[in-house]
């Protein structure tokens, strides 16, 4: 684990965290029909602290947002401010900034003593000072024993936590992630993101994270934004990226959702809508955008999805709200059920199941949902 | 059937299967390099067999000639170190640098016409060494394109490949520095001539050398710089790094094995100079550019006393062998030793 305390001496009252501000942040690549927009007009701020993920499949821009950020790529439009000062001719090295890489990234020449120090004799800091701060930024990612050994004689977990040590000896108003857990197996990827998180919520860095593992980005963020073809789907806090996604795209990619073509009835009040769906009108949360859209679809995520068994003595067959399993998976935890209904195939995930009421496959089902789980919204995004 | 009948079996087809390979390797490499040290230690003239009748054992005669003979042999002998040297010592560190300049400059990102410069470096070392050294005799002749070049900036260019004075002897003497006579001789050769330097023709052939082998050695640093991980240097860049810290204190310590293979080649390469020699001043002017090399195909192949010229060979051999040892004992010396990666990280 991290030493908190070490972390904190070694920051303390040096750091200033920054503000970070893009403003029309544009990348391009190659010319003429050739031309391939990377990163489209980018705006955001990220506030002093914050810890905000850049989320999205490859090739959605995110980590040349984060190289523009640090200054390894050059953009094609736009600003990167930090605390009100514009960056763009700023080179990397006097950027005031530091990044723990996807493959950390360390000298390999150099001890782990030594790959913590380089950036503090650059700046030719004090060798008393030096020593010092090397050994509570050691300290503070338990690395101490290490200190003399090569990073070739290190795990993958060890040389990241190398990583971050040598990110944080400096100082930075900054820190920026591109993928640095993506290397490591699940289980230590798991401790990393709280061993991360935990430091940075506790020293107050200003750091952006990019990652193409959205639970990566729901468990450490502030704030993700959800990226796609260069642009911002959606920037906002886990929860509601999750509750109130801004488009299917963010919808899809964020957890798993099933979307129901349903027929708007009529628009209650703001940000509420009535639908019908499964035989009945019930009235769901919507997005802004959702009443005046032609074509919606709802949202409704698996475990919030509700399978009762159906008495089929009772007679019926398929009925307006029923539904047939077409499988169902045990997990141990839980179960996941495809359902056959009228608005086509759903999963439902139900969780701590009592294994007495598993349904089984070609049993019907009723089929209901918590309303104020689900979402209404448009299903193209509108434009502007 | 066939049945595996042990181990026995197993090693004589090993045997078998070698056998084609080891009976090559010792028809063209052992046995010449056995009988070669037979005609070192023998009064061989060329005539018939070195293992004939008329042929004598003469002991260590040949090797004391060249090294404690006081005669004209060890004194050729003695110069032809000398200008080695002198070349060994100018062209390796240079060659060295400018290939490892070069590769950094080709391997930039941002450079455009990458291809274009990487073939035009690497061209002098595809093309034979003859063809460069006339072109070079052209190039450095008294009226040729260097001293025409030279003459724009006011400056008397020297005749070249006929100067036999000794660049060191050349800028001692500016500052009023009078020859010294007498003194120690080492290898037939006083101090004062010890410390002639390169003669001007040589110098001709040493910048030769490092324009036609930077190409070749560009291409081993390139493919070292290739293999690389951007991220790396990324990561120097931001601890702050500016290009020549990042250069000193992260590429070069990553290319040191490539910096190894090249000094090490560099240092077999030049202490085997001969073809630029033969093609172009045959040891004139003065002896100048003599070499070792060059010295023993002129006593075994003019001179018939193929004794010497393989005595010359294996004293070369012996001198490659040991800076070898020491370039590679000095550069071992800095290197973390991997001992054994933790494969698992241990709970923490």
């Amino acid at each position: 684990m991290t030493d908190l305390a070490a972390a904190e001496k070694l920051l303390d009252n040096t750091t200033a965290s920054g503000t970070l501000r893009l403003r029309g942040l544009t990348k391009e690549f190659g010319n003429g029909a050739d031309k391939v927009v990377a990163v489209d007009a980018i705006d955001l701020d990220i506030e002093p602290g914050e810890f905000v993920t850049l989320l999205g499949p490859s090739g959605c821009g995110k980590t040349t947002t984060l190289r523009m950020i640090a200054g390894f790529e050059d953009p094609s439009g736009g600003q990167v401010t930090l605390d009100d000062v514009n960056m763009i001719d700023t080179p990397p090295n006097k950027r005031p900034m530091a990044m723990v890489f996807q493959s950390y990234a360390l000298f390999p020449h150099l001890k782990v003593r030594d790959n913590v120090a380089y950036g503090l004799k650059i700046r030719r800091t004090p060798s008393a000072k030096l020593r010092e701060e090397v050994d509570l930024a050691l300290e503070s990612m338990n690395l101490s024993a290490l200190a003399n050994r090569a990073p070739n004689q290190l795990s993958g977990g060890q040389q990241q936590r190398v990583a971050l040590a040598r990110a944080m000896v400096m100082k930075p108003r900054v820190l920026l992630f591109d993928e640095p857990l993506s290397n490591l197996d699940a289980k230590l990827r798991e401790r990393m993101r709280i061993e991360i998180r935990t430091l940075q919520r506790h020293l107050g860095i200003t750091s952006v994270y990019v990652t193409h593992d959205q639970a990566e980005a729901m468990s450490m963020s502030d704030r993700i934004v959800v990226m796609n073809g260069g642009r911002v789907e959606q920037a906002a806090s886990p929860d509601i990226i999750y509750r109130q996604p801004a488009s299917v795209f963010v919808a899809d990619f964020i957890g798993r959702a099933n979307f129901l073509d349903v027929e708007k009835e009529t628009s209650t009040q703001q940000g509420r809508a009535r639908v019908k769906v499964l035989g009945h009108s019930v009235d769901v949360p919507a997005h802004p955008d959702a009443p005046a859209a032609e074509d919606v679809v709802l949202l409704l995520r698996p475990e919030s999805i509700r399978l009762k068994a159906v008495d089929t003595r009772a007679g019926g067959g398929l009925g307006g709200h029923e539904g047939r399993v077409l499988f169902s998976v045990f997990y141990g935890d839980h179960v996941e059920y495809e359902v056959e209904t009228e608005h086509g195939t759903i999963t439902a995930v139900v969780a701590d199941p009592n294994v007495d009421a598993i349904h089984r496959e070609g049993d019907d089902v009723e089929v209901s949902f918590n309303a104020e789980r689900a979402w209404l919204l448009p299903r193209t995004r509108q434009p502007g | 059937m066939f049945k595996r009948s042990g181990i026995r079996n197993d090693t004589t087809a090993g045997w078998l299967f070698v056998s084609p390979v080891l009976v090559i390797l010792g028809l063209f490499l052992f046995i010449p390099v056995i009988m070669a040290a037979w005609v070192s230690v023998s009064d061989w003239s060329g005539r018939g067999s070195p293992f004939s009748a008329g042929v004598n054992f003469i002991g260590a005669k040949n090797f004391s000639d060249l090294l404690v003979g006081q005669g004209l042999t060890q004194q050729d002998f003695g110069t032809a170190m000398r200008n080695n040297v002198y070349y060994v010592l100018l062209v390796v560190p240079l060659q060295t640098a400018l290939s490892l300049w070069l590769a950094v400059m080709v391997n930039q990102a941002a450079l455009k016409g990458k291809g274009f410069f990487r073939t035009a470096f690497y061209f002098p070392s595809v093309t034979s060494s003859v063809a460069i050294t006339v072109l070079w005799l052209f190039l450095f002749s008294a009226t040729g394109v260097v001293n025409k070049v030279l003459s724009y900036f006011s400056l008397n260019g020297p005749n070249w490949f006929q100067d036999p004075r000794g660049v060191l002897h050349i800028i001692l003497q500016s500052f009023g520095v009078q020859p010294a006579t007498g003194g120690a001789r080492i290898l037939g050769i006083s101090g004062w001539e010890w410390f002639a330097g390169p003669s001007v023709a040589m110098s001709a052939f040493i910048i030769m050398a490092i324009f036609t082998t930077s190409g070749t050695f560009m291409l081993l640093f390139l493919a070292a710089l290739q293999q690389l991980d951007g991220e790396v240097s990324e990561a120097a860049s931001m601890d702050g790094a500016g290009a020549w810290s990042k250069f000193w204190f992260v590429t070069l310590p990553m290319v040191r094995p490539t910096l190894f293979t090249v000094i090490t080649l560099g240092l077999i390469g030049t202490w085997q100079v001969f073809d630029q020699i033969y093609t172009g001043t045959q040891g004139g002017p003065s002896k100048t550019t003599l070499t070792p090399a060059y010295l023993s195909y002129q006593a075994a192949f003019q001179d018939q006393q193929w004794g010497q010229g393989s005595a010359i060979a294996f004293i070369l051999f012996a001198i490659i062998v040991v800076m070898t040892i020491i370039q590679r004992s000095v550069s071992r010396e800095r290197d973390v030793k991997p001992i054994k990666a933790a494969k698992k990280e241990v709970g923490s």
